[in-house]
């Protein structure tokens, strides 16, 4: 085999190796609650900002969804844990209020899955 | 016209994407085209490298202008760990427009045969991809047609009467109490009760029947229904979200974005599905630098596109909730409100549905029929003591008594030490004597004879009257005899449910003979008689032991138990609030027919799933194979990137028209 076949083989390898790491295992970035403040998510160049946010147990958390992504798709958010959806209209701020969770994780996607975002419910 | 179906800006965004749609493919033609003309230089030659690195370059702005968005998609959704169909579609075209650059600027790095430049496949992907986004907002738009037409019935204005003044006011300044005129053909526009005068109204758009409805002093109207011929003034009971109306679109929008069982397969691939695409490409890619023929580079590049751009994850994520969305939506205009797309599913399953028999196989306007009284007592006494006892309870039997004492001009009596007992009747002193009313088993169980009543009732209960007895004083006095007639549609709906292959019962708490006469006229063959209401739900699992799938249809509020006991629980009713909290399934209108109807549409609603469902994942199985390079060692058939891309427009949007298809569904109510 030759060094550049050799090359091209392994940069193969280790992209598949970055690519199952970054998507599956690596850690995502967290933003946190702060007080009762309501949370903006912005729907926009295919996700949600943020994606990841800490919040409270037993709280009721308010978000604030913002949709500025035309592609029909991010229309609906939807909730299946809590088997809650809701119509994003484009440039409008809906207000969506999760009653207190228990701890553990709740997903919000778009209808298709493509748009991924979660609520990490803690004790603290 | 367009710009009607859909939101302003949604009309925009439209527009915008059969733009950016253009371009790219007008320019990506012109390439193609440019690429055949014999006078223009190949990258072999100098003169050719320079025209191809300037129409790269020119390419490579369309595609920034056509596709800026995917572009910062892809981007953003990397930056958060995200890979989503943006990723997939800019490492194809991203890949074609490397790969010919590279070509264009280093031509003697590759062999001769595998300088081929991709910047039109790279736009004319883009086109595709724009195009089909496009016709995707466009028919979205029709699947989300019940709910506008739902809010579209809501009036903006109503015309109140304030201090003896009538004026338009805002919906929104409405309060609860206020009192509201409505004039000949216009709409109702919140909840009330009718305070003076009547009306005939138009419920057609809440309850799917077509027959307006006499309504007049003390009668319920609904918000967004519509007055035909008189006038009339009502008191609002119920504004803003409060109202039916506002009740149904949260529902229905609700049970449009939710999800079946089926589709959550769907969800879990697709979750994994971009990264698993992007692996499966660089390895496919390998395998044809490893193992394929020359020129290797190329074929590794074209491939690797090609797999990136055909693999659609959307058409997968789509399958479900737009055949939902259609499906919930097509009921919603027979009638039937469908709680979620669980009930929805479980709905086409129902093996035997099961009836409760006042007020759903019956009207439900029960009206006395005969009154028997036992010497000394008279017929006027009988009548007087039923309905002194039975002043204030809210029961049909109950009223149908007092109207006739009403008729009758009888002077009420108050009673005192009342009893109910639920189930078998009603136990109270009037006028210093113990009276008893109730079925045969309250008469069993309180030791009175009932040998005077036998004969008499046995003859009622074989014309299927209802008969409540009456003691005083522990001694039978008479028994009165009630009729309801059973609704006109009841026998051919559930005809349509025999045709259907479905199996119907009815349960009620009257007489077995009483019931069975009932259950006769309607067509239907079982009957459970004589049972309470707390027994109901118990007769339901006694079916579901029996493996049946159960429907129980009720008229929502003493049947809530066995509701909610059934597999799937059809309330009638127009909106009652119990029945909006307890159904899986609400029938806005009365009619039986609602609960065909509701059958056919889950069944056409699950086989619409299943097909996109099927599509979709087919699509995907047998498409990334193809364009991984499966069928090249046999037949030589290698996809161009141009193909997939196509494909992959193709497969989201034939998804979404098959969804539409729903929009057609029609029953035949025979």
């Amino acid at each position: 085999m030759s060094v550049g076949s050799l090359f091209i083989n392994l940069s193969g390898l280790v992209l598949i190796i970055l690519i199952l790491w970054w998507f599956f295992f690596s850690k995502h970035r967290v933003d946190v609650m702060i007080g009762d403040k309501p949370i903006k998510i912005l729907v926009k160049d295919g996700i949600y900002q943020p994606s990841s946010i800490q919040v409270p147990m037993g709280k009721e958390i308010k978000l604030h969804f913002v949709r500025q992504d035309g592609t029909p798709c991010a229309e609906t958010v939807l909730f299946s844990k809590l088997n809650t959806s809701y119509q994003l209209p484009l440039n409008q701020n809906v207000e969506i209020i999760i009653p207190p969770q228990q701890p553990g994780e709740i997903e919000f996607t778009c209808q298709m899955g493509m748009y991924k975002g979660k609520l990490l419910v803690s004790k603290n | 016209m367009l710009s009607n179906e859909l939101h302003n800006d949604e009309y925009q965004h439209y527009k915008y994407l059969l733009k950016q749609s253009y371009w790219a493919g007008g320019v990506g033609i012109i390439l193609m085209i440019i690429s055949y003309l014999p006078m223009i230089p190949t990258i072999h030659t100098q003169q050719g490298q320079i025209i191809w690195t300037v129409l790269g370059i020119l390419s490579f702005g369309i595609l920034i202008y056509s596709a800026h968005d995917i572009y910062t998609g892809a981007w953003e959704a990397l930056k958060t760990h995200v890979a989503n169909m943006d990723t997939l579609i800019t490492m194809g075209t991203g890949v074609a427009w490397l790969f010919s650059m590279g070509v264009t600027i280093f031509p003697n790095v590759l062999p001769e045969n595998a300088r081929e430049v991709y910047f039109e496949a790279a736009l004319i992907i883009i086109a595709f991809i724009k195009f089909g986004a496009a016709l995707e907002v466009r028919t979205r738009g029709k699947t989300k047609e019940t709910i506008q037409k739902l809010i579209g019935l809501r009036p903006k204005t109503a015309r109140v009467v304030r201090h003896g003044n009538e004026m338009d006011i805002d919906l929104q300044e409405l309060v609860v109490g206020d009192v509201i005129r409505v004039r000949p053909g216009e709409k109702i526009s919140v909840d009330g009760v009718i305070i003076d005068g009547h009306s005939s109204i138009d419920q057609s758009m809440l309850t799917g029947e077509p027959i307006p409805v006499e309504k007049t002093i003390h009668d319920k109207v609904v918000g967004g229904t519509v007055n035909k011929t008189g006038t009339f003034l009502f008191r609002a009971t119920g504004i803003g979200n409060d109202t039916v109306l506002a009740r149904i679109i949260d529902m229905v929008n609700r049970a449009q974005n939710s999800k079946p069982a089926l589709a959550r397969l769907a969800d879990v691939v697709s979750s994994f599905f971009v990264p698993a695409v992007i692996v499966i490409a660089i390895i496919t890619a390998l395998l044809w630098f490893n193992i394929g023929p020359d020129p290797k580079l190329a074929y590794m590049s074209v491939t690797f596109a090609t797999v990136l751009l055909i693999a659609c994850p959307c058409a997968l994520g789509l399958a479900a909730p737009l055949s939902i969305m259609a499906g919930v939506g097509k009921a919603a205009e027979f009638g039937v409100l469908i709680r979620n797309g669980e009930a929805l599913q479980k709905t086409r399953h129902l093996t035997t549905i099961v009836f409760d028999k006042t007020g759903t196989i019956t009207e439900g306007k029960p009206r006395v029929s005969k009154i028997m009284a036992i010497a000394p007592w008279k017929e006027n006494d009988i009548l007087h003591f039923a309905a002194s006892i039975e002043q204030g309870s809210e029961h049909s039997l109950a009223e149908a008594i007092l109207i006739v004492a009403k008729d009758k001009g009888l002077k009420l009596q108050s009673s005192k030490e009342f009893r109910a007992f639920p189930g078998f009747g009603l136990s109270a002193t009037v006028n210093g004597k113990n009276v008893l009313l109730g079925n045969m088993k309250l008469m069993t169980q309180q030791n009175i004879s009932s040998v005077e009543f036998i004969a008499q009732a046995e003859k009622l209960f074989e014309q299927g009257q209802t008969v409540v007895y009456l003691a005083v004083d522990s001694k039978p006095a008479g028994l009165i005899a009630i009729s309801d007639t059973i609704k006109p549609e009841a026998k051919s709906a559930i005809e349509r449910l025999h045709k259907l292959g479905l199996k119907t019962l009815m349960l009620s708490g009257d007489h077995k003979k009483a019931a069975l006469f009932i259950a006769q006229q309607a067509g239907i063959k079982e009957v459970m008689a004589d049972v309470l209401p707390a027994e109901k739900s118990a007769k339901i699992i006694e079916l579901q032991t029996r493996n049946e799938i159960v429907g129980m249809v009720g008229d929502g509020i003493n049947d809530a138990p066995a509701l909610a006991q059934a597999d799937v629980g059809f309330a009638i009713g127009a909106g009652t609030d119990v029945a909006i909290e307890s159904a899986d399934l609400i029938l806005m209108g009365n009619s039986l027919h609602g609960v065909v109807d509701a059958i056919l549409v889950s069944h056409a609603t699950i086989r619409n799933v299943k097909q996109n469902l099927f599509g979709a994942f087919i699509y995907n199985v047998l498409g990334i194979p193809v364009a991984g390079g499966i069928l090249y060692p046999l037949f030589g058939l290698l996809l161009n990137p141009i193909m997939a891309g196509a494909a992959m427009a193709l497969s989201s949007l034939t998804v979404v028209l098959n969804a539409n298809r729903l929009r057609l569904f029609k029953v035949y109510r025979g």
